[in-house]
């Protein structure tokens, strides 16, 4: 536990946006994904993920719909819109940049 | 609605969540337990997800001002640098509007201001042309007009107030029967004068409102009581309100008497008309009727014409050129506040290159960074705004109490709602204007560049720091030459010799009751003053140069009689030594003596100007002049007598130093037929030190003769004369300032901007010097770009100069719009500033160590 690593705003939206890329999903199947990919390392507090979804919508980047689960319940659904895509395209390759600007600061000297 | 729907996703998503951990073989109490532990209180999710629902604009704003603070605070120097720049800006800006606002563009405080027109006759080739009216031609007027709702005429004069105590002198102005009525005013005391009160002299007096409270202490019953205005009794009928833009010294309200003799004289002219038009009638139709009537009178003319002009102009007409120019003066001050903060900005914007693209990329939106860049701006400009309007409200009382002498309607200036929102929208139009450019430096390519590059500053920039910084320069340029002209102008004056010796002169102004009046007086206060120890010379006059001038015609019998060209000239009656008290050297012939008396022969003394023009290249001694003297309340001779020319003395500037000279006569004050000039006369003491040492002295001499004369305006001539000065005081010295403040404030930007490229080029230097090159030919390479930008800002500023400079022409005096001094002090001047501002970081560019520089690379 005390390896997991807390996630900030900007990286928690690009990663909520790369899970939806696979197919619309609700929020514990979300918060199931990001965690299964990253063999746990990472774990998103429900406290940051809710409010995480309820901006990414209301910015347009994603958009929900009522549907029924595989267990015939009935969830809210998140899916990537247009413009979602193109956020995580801008996100990424803002990242990209971030993390070797980073390593290069980080660099042994 | 929304919450429902948050609480069945919540719901929904953790009963998935019971579910996943039954089907892994927990018990369902189990699950429950745990699942809900995992998830946390649900309370605290719902609340956070709704912040986001809410108030996110409020918050971020709010976010956004808690970061800026924060900041600001961190760098305290450059906070100061620009909330002082702001301050100083928006208070110059705002205590000069709201002098502009109180002076020029809020209505006369009367009934219906713009409505209100003074009426000014000029007869043609008239002699005494300065647009006063003659009772007659007034009457015409009141009459025959049916334009005006009233109209009104009125003189001002001065009368002695001789009730218990000291007598004083009071400002009296004579009223025509509807003058109030055209101002629509109304006694808050009592009542205006009746109608056939008008046609007595004396008997009753309306008090001005602040000298019922000065002298009467507001008491509320002192209608009925009696003052002794001119030594006769007046009852007081009335109190008028305060009147604040005009005839704001009047102490005492008196009648205009049309009956006498001299009120029914055509030709005199010493009434200031008013009018005001009715309603939907133009100024233009009004005046084209009074001109009509004005031409029918015989005698008068058709090239005579009438002015009519708004009540404010005529006020405050004189100022407003002054004004314009100051305003514009301190306009281009606060643009270069403005150029100095963005500058500031930019500058540290390049040093938080870093931390925006960080910002940026850890998801920080742009707009929210050109946010965040707008919230300090407008965080900066309202701590500096708040600081100016305090700071406005010191100047405003400081040109308050520099300029309450000559500024009409300087007592209503003040910092009133108009004006603070004048200051606040000023404020705000700055912080947009000095935050456009950082915002343009947050664009996507510099964030890029930011975020790979280790502070490479893009040429963009640097060109938006040059601009500005030559900006700068160029209106310093022409702040400084606008002051510079001015200041030469003053110099220019001070050096302007009026003819006569200002220095080391008491001047007291007498008036002597009607039945004091004999032959004895005037000579034996002559004799008490002229005996007194430190008093070189004494005389009197009924003139005070800078102050009281009356006029004459000259009519000599050996010219032909041209009524259309009649020569005038500044007109006294003096005593003997009148020209060795003031100085005034004889050219020709000699000055008054004992020998001319009431009975002689009259004679006169007139100014070299006079025998110039009347008996060119030849001497005037000897010949002959009628001479027809004119002044207020005076009737004018139908057959002056004729004098014969004793002297020639010097030219004299008597109106104030940046007035020429007039033609002058004067004439032995014991030979004047009407005794009127001896009411009213000026004693001048020339004294062996400092004049207002001897005013206790010379008051005493007064008081021991004639106990009951009031003894006022105690002045030196010097400083009567300085005081003519006041409005070129008031415009060099604001203006002067000004200049200074933007100079420092350009060359802080100069400094900074070449600290920045030294500071930049560091390593270039560095590898130029290891590489042998010469310290000079480094510097050149260095700062060629800054350089460019100083010549730029200096020529464009002449430029700017030059051309502004035609506008205030007006306020110049000896010099031209095209000085070649003020041009080249001023292009010295600022070449020395840019020095000195380049000094300190160019010297370090050249004591660079190269080694230790590339070292740390």
């Amino acid at each position: 536990m005390a390896d997991q690593i807390e996630l900030l705003q900007g990286p928690l939206d690009m990663l909520v946006l790369r899970t939806l890329q696979w197919g619309p999903q609700h929020g514990h199947g979300i918060g199931q994904a990001i965690r299964g990919r990253s063999e746990d390392l990472v774990r998103i507090e429900h406290g940051s993920l809710y409010p995480a979804l309820h901006r990414l919508e209301r910015r347009g980047w994603i958009a929900a719909e009522w549907k029924s689960s595989n267990t015939n319940r009935r969830a809210k659904y998140y899916r990537l819109t247009a413009a979602g895509r193109k956020q995580l395209v801008a996100e990424r390759s803002k990242w990209e940049l971030l993390v070797r600007t980073i390593a290069r600061i980080m660099r042994p000297a | 609605m929304r919450d429902d729907e948050l609480d069945e996703e919540l719901r929904g998503d953790l009963e998935m969540e019971i579910e996943e951990r039954v089907a892994s073989g927990m018990s369902r109490a189990d699950a429950e337990s745990s699942a809900r532990r995992a998830f946390g209180r649900l309370t605290a999710i719902k609340e956070a997800t709704r912040e986001t629902w809410r108030w996110r604009s409020v918050e971020r704003a709010a976010q956004d001002a808690r970061y800026a603070l924060r900041l600001l605070r961190r760098n305290p120097a450059f906070t100061a640098a620009v909330v002082v720049s702001i301050a100083l800006g928006v208070g110059a800006q705002t205590a000069v509007f709201s002098v502009v606002d109180a002076v020029l563009l809020r209505p006369l405080a009367f009934a219906h201001p713009d409505r209100l027109v003074a009426v000014m006759e000029h007869p043609s080739g008239g002699s005494q042309d300065r647009g006063m009216v003659s009772g007659p031609d007034f009457d015409d007027f009141h009459d025959q007009s049916t334009s005006f709702e009233h109209i009104a005429a009125f003189l001002t004069f001065t009368f002695p107030l001789t009730d218990a105590g000291e007598p004083i002198m009071v400002r009296c102005t004579g009223i025509s029967p509807e003058f109030f009525d055209t101002l629509g005013m109304a006694p808050i005391l009592g009542r205006m004068f009746r109608p056939e009160e008008h046609h007595v002299d004396g008997g009753q007096a309306i008090l001005s409102y602040g000298f019922w409270q000065r002298r009467f202490g507001g008491d509320p019953h002192v209608l009925g009581k009696t003052i002794y205005l001119n030594h006769a009794p007046h009852e007081i009928v009335g109190v008028m309100p305060a009147t604040v833009d005009l005839f704001s010294d009047t102490d005492v309200w008196a009648k205009y008497v049309p009956d006498f003799s001299w009120a029914r004289q055509r030709d005199n002219h010493f009434l200031s008309v008013i009018g005001s038009l009715r309603p939907g009638i133009s100024a233009e139709q009004g005046r084209q009727e009074l001109q009509a009537i004005y031409r029918r009178i015989p005698g008068v003319g058709v090239n005579a014409t009438i002015e009519l002009k708004s009540l404010k102009d005529q006020t405050v007409g004189g100022v407003r050129h002054a004004l314009a120019v100051l305003l514009g003066a301190v306009g281009l001050v606060l643009l270069i506040a403005c150029a100095n903060v963005a500058n500031l900005l930019l500058a540290r914007g390049a040093a938080r290159q870093r931390e925006i693209a960080t910002r940026y990329a850890l998801g920080a939106s742009r707009g929210r960074l050109v946010r965040q860049f707008l919230t300090e701006s407008l965080l900066l400009s309202a701590i500096g705004g708040a600081l100016g309007i305090l700071l406005a409200d010191v100047l405003v009382r400081l040109l308050v109490a520099m300029s309450l002498d000559y500024l009409p309607r300087a007592e209503g200036v003040r910092l009133d709602v108009p004006v603070v929102t004048f200051a606040i929208a000023v404020s705000i139009v700055a912080s947009v204007i000095f935050s456009i450019v950082p915002v343009v430096a947050v664009s996507r390519d510099s964030l890029h560049d930011a975020v790979k590059g280790r502070g490479v500053t893009s040429s963009h920039e640097r060109s938006s720091r040059g601009v500005l910084v030559a900006a700068e320069l160029a209106i310093a340029v022409i702040l400084l030459t606008g002051a510079g002209l001015l200041a030469r102008s003053f110099w220019r004056l001070l050096n302007v010799t009026p003819g006569f010796r200002a220095d080391h002169v008491l001047t007291v102004r007498l008036r002597v009751p009607d039945d004091r009046i004999d032959a004895s007086f005037y000579p034996e206060l002559l004799e008490r003053v002229a005996h007194r120890r430190g008093i070189q010379a004494a005389a009197v006059s009924d003139c005070m140069p800078t102050g009281f001038l009356a006029g004459a015609d000259l009519l000599p019998p050996d010219r032909p009689y041209d009524p259309a060209h009649v020569p005038t000239a500044d007109a006294c009656f003096v005593s003997a030594d009148y020209f060795r008290a003031l100085g005034i050297p004889l050219v020709e012939g000699r000055w008054f003596g004992d020998v001319d008396g009431p009975r002689t022969p009259p004679v006169v003394v007139i100014s070299d100007s006079v025998a110039r023009q009347l008996w060119p290249g030849r001497s005037a001694i000897g010949r002959q002049v009628a001479v027809n003297y004119r002044s207020l309340g005076r009737p004018i001779e139908d057959a002056p007598a004729t004098r014969t020319v004793v002297g020639v003395v010097g030219d004299v500037r008597q109106r104030g130093l940046d007035v020429p000279s007039r033609t002058a006569v004067y004439l032995p004050y014991q030979q004047d037929a009407t005794n009127r000039a001896l009411r009213a006369m000026t004693l001048f003491a020339r004294t062996a030190d400092e004049p207002e040492a001897m005013a206790r002295s010379v008051q005493a001499d007064v008081r021991a003769l004639a106990p009951d004369v009031p003894v006022q305006a105690v002045t030196s001539l010097e400083a009567a004369l300085r005081k003519t000065l006041a409005p070129r005081t008031f415009s060099l010295v604001l203006l002067g300032s000004f200049a200074g403040f933007a100079l420092l404030l350009a060359a802080a930007g100069l400094y900074g901007v070449v600290s920045y490229a030294v500071a930049r080029r560091a390593r270039e230097i560095a590898i130029r010097m290891a590489l042998g090159a010469r310290k000079l030919d480094v510097l050149q390479t260095v700062l060629h770009q800054e350089l460019r930008w100083l010549t730029m800002g200096l020529v464009a500023g002449l430029g700017g100069a030059f051309g502004l400079a035609q506008l205030f022409r007006s306020m110049l005096f000896g010099v031209g719009a095209a000085d070649a001094w003020t041009f080249s002090g001023v292009i010295a001047l600022l070449g020395l500033v840019s020095l000195a501002a380049c000094w300190n970081p160019a010297s370090r560019a050249v004591r660079v160590d190269p080694l230790a520089v590339l070292r740390e690379e």
